[in-house]
């Protein structure tokens, strides 16, 4: 009895420093508001992709994550307009960010991801910058393309207001 | 009595607003043409279609056709208000049909505040918008921070200029003819376009790994909104989107040269030192500037927010700097700028409230007037503590010697103190509506001192009332009031006049 | 229209002039930077 008392001692002691690496599920908009508590704390989010890829230097790849309700449901197919978009820099070894498809722009969904990182908020190293540096990542959903067509009315509205100008100039030349 | 305005008065004013309403339209095909190029159909229309406004509207007016040119003061107010008002209705044209704003008004607010090159935005998903319509909304900053007065001077020089361009808030003449002086804010202009975007472009592709046309892409933008003072940025995360200290620099030095009057510019170019560093205003700029950076660095540092010299300086210098050239780039998002409490929102404030030099691209109450002020009221210190009999100096020094005088100085302190209502109004209105003090108070000034600092209060959710206030700041805000008045004055002697 | 001749529109900066003026800015933006990251130190020593 007492052995198998000690035995499971032992095991939750060296089990406990895993509680405290246990990453924490969460949002964008939750690193955003509340960026000093998860401090340091290994996190994991899930957002689109968005801007640019920029390869650097020093082994780093930075892009932007965003978090907001463009992510489900894109404006260019149909989504509502509810507010600006909610985003965070994100870092990651080169090697990890292999081939990736577009980030989102105007005319592409970017990827969306579920990453796992470390955030850091105001970072010694990086003279105050907060970002989330990424460990690991999967891809959720593939990018995607967004097409917006012409709206032909739109046009013609205009080349008619551009007409009428132009007639009404020579109209006031000929007077 | 009032005087009614006769069909003559209307019809000048019809001109004129006829006049440079053609120059915009003019200058909106270089948007056009972007989304020909880019391939954007959809913004393509509705470029063609503002275009096609202001066009119409130009002939119409220029088509009025009055007897007499001849612009007067009230005439050349009138102009210049009903400029910042029709240009920003039409030039919303595109943002409307883009699909990114939740109400119309929204979308005339992001126009006004282009033009007036506050920064606040109601857009949604800036990250997805076309690169024409970014662009567009990048150049309502260029043209509101030139003046789109002076681009209608260099254009159609002579008659009615010298009216106009004080309407737009701009008091120097730097050289000899106001079109000569236009055209040198236009040299200067290219010169920081030309230097700005290269060096921004440079390090985008070199030292961020941006795509070279990428790189290009986000230089033209930061010039346009930190030259400019603006603030717009083609991403949602503002200046922070770079995380780059050399990339925020050249920022910097674009948002200090976009704060500086053209006057400094001339005389640094020319390397007339002492009119530089004797300068009133560079003066009280250096000290205020120097003033809400001691407040901001210890507000930070005592809540403990950034633990390293370096950290508090990169963060701490360039948000002063931002809200200083009444720029309002961010490094830092507007969740946290809301946890700046205490001393460093004081000075974050304070920065924000004072602006940049005059006939600069800058808002706020300007250093000029500040640096008056602060004369006229030491000088008045002077005249109780000295004998009775004794002369106390009247002489300062802006592109020459000049002399405070009564006249001088009430002007100064009347627009200094209806800054300072617009202000409070503005937090009245927001406090409201249920936002804390501190906010709303933040809010206000950034709006009304064409700032675009955001704590959060600015959203496609807020009050109607709100956006409207926020407007009217940002109007009043960018010329100063004095156009306005006119405008209204004219107005009421329309309808009551005699 | 003709536009008015003006013998001071040759009085604007070309590229020397240009970058020389962009470079001054630098400098200035340098120079505040320098006495931000100073007043930074002694803050951060005194709090």
């Amino acid at each position: 009895m007492r052995r198998a008392v000690l035995f499971a001692s032992m095991v939750t002691f060296l089990l406990l420093p895993a509680t405290a690496l246990a990453t924490e599920e969460t949002t964008v908009q939750e690193l955003v508001n509340n960026s000093v508590a998860f401090d340091g704390l290994q996190v994991s989010v899930r957002g689109e992709l968005v801007g640019d890829y920029g390869y650097r230097n020093d082994g780093w790849m930075w892009t932007q994550l965003n978090g907001d309700s463009y992510v489900n449901a894109p404006l260019r197919e149909e989504g509502p307009a509810s507010g600006g978009n909610t985003g965070i820099g994100v870092r990651m070894p080169v090697e990890l960010a292999g081939d990736l498809d577009p980030p989102g722009r105007y005319r592409s969904r970017g990827p969306v991801v579920h990453v796992v990182g470390t955030w850091k908020y105001h970072d010694v190293e990086r003279q105050g910058e907060s970002y989330l540096e990424v460990e690991s990542f999967t891809v959720i959903e593939p990018g995607r393309p967004l097409e917006q067509g012409p709206n032909w009315l739109v046009i013609v509205g205009g080349v008619v207001l551009v007409g009428a100008a132009a007639l009404a100039w020579r109209l006031q030349s000929d007077e | 009595m009032l005087i009614r305005p006769v069909s003559n008065d209307y019809r000048v004013i019809g001109f004129y607003l006829g006049r440079i309403f053609l120059v915009v339209a003019g200058a909106s095909l270089l948007p056009l043409a972007w989304s020909a190029i880019a391939r954007e159909w959809h913004p393509f229309g509705s470029f063609l279609l503002m275009i096609g406004l202001f066009a119409f509207l130009g002939v119409m007016g220029i088509g009025l056709d009055p007897e007499e040119t001849k612009l007067n003061w009230s005439h050349g107010m009138v102009v210049v208000a009903l400029t910042w008002l029709i240009v920003p209705i039409v030039g919303a044209v595109p943002l409307l049909l883009s699909g990114h704003f939740a109400y119309p008004i929204d979308a005339l607010f992001d126009a006004l505040s282009g033009l007036t090159t506050t920064g606040l935005s109601l857009l949604g998903d800036v990250d997805h918008l076309a690169s024409s319509l970014n662009f567009w909304r990048h150049m309502l900053q260029f043209l509101g921070g030139q003046g789109i007065i002076l681009a209608a001077l260099s254009i159609f020089a002579g008659t009615g200029g010298i009216t106009l361009y004080f309407g737009e808030a701009r008091d120097e003449r730097i050289l000899p003819s106001v079109t000569s002086t236009a055209r040198f804010i236009w040299a200067v202009s290219v010169v920081h376009l030309i230097f700005g975007v290269a060096a921004l472009g440079i390090v985008g592709w070199l030292v961020l790994g941006f795509d070279p046309d990428r790189a290009l892409f986000h230089g033209l933008m930061t010039f346009f909104a930190g030259f400019d003072t603006g603030g717009f940025s083609p991403q949602s995360t503002s200046v922070g989107y770079y995380h780059s200290a050399i990339f925020e620099a050249f920022t910097a030095v674009l948002m200090v040269a976009g704060a500086m009057s053209f006057g400094v510019h001339y005389a640094l170019w020319r390397g007339r030192r002492r009119a530089v560093f004797a300068n009133l205003e560079t003066r009280t700029i250096m000290a205020t500037f120097g003033f809400t950076m001691v407040l901001t660095l210890v507000g930070l540092a005592a809540t403990g927010l950034f633990s390293s010299a370096m950290g508090l300086t990169r963060q701490g210098f360039f948000q002063v700097l931002s809200a200083h050239t009444g720029t309002g780039f961010a490094t830092v998002s507007s969740a946290e700028l809301a946890q700046w409490g205490g001393l460093a929102f004081g000075g974050i404030a304070i920065a924000m409230a004072l602006g940049g030099m005059g006939s600069s691209t800058a808002g706020g109450v300007k250093s000029l007037r500040i640096g008056l002020t602060i004369k006229a009221v030491m000088n008045q210190i002077r005249q109780v503590l000295l004998p009775e009999h004794a002369v106390v100096g009247t002489a300062y020094y802006q592109t020459g010697r000049k002399h405070l005088t009564p006249n001088l100085i009430q002007s100064v302190m009347i627009i200094s103190l209806l800054y300072v209502a617009l202000y409070l109004l503005g937090a009245g209105v927001g406090m409201a509506y249920g936002i804390p003090l501190q906010d709303a108070l933040f809010e206000s000034v950034s709006a009304s001192a064409n700032v675009g600092l955001s704590v959060g209060v600015t959203s496609p959710s807020m009050p109607f009332l709100l956006k409207a206030v926020y407007m009217v700041q940002m109007w009043a805000g960018r010329l100063e009031f004095v156009a306005i008045f006119s405008l209204l004055g004219f107005l009421y002697a329309s309808v009551r006049g005699k | 229209m003709t536009l008015p001749r003006d013998k001071k529109w040759s009085s604007i900066p070309g590229f020397i002039g240009g970058l020389t003026l962009f470079a001054i800015e630098a400098l200035i933006v340098a120079g505040l930077g320098l006495v931000a990251w100073v007043l930074a130190i002694v803050i951060l020593a005194l709090i």
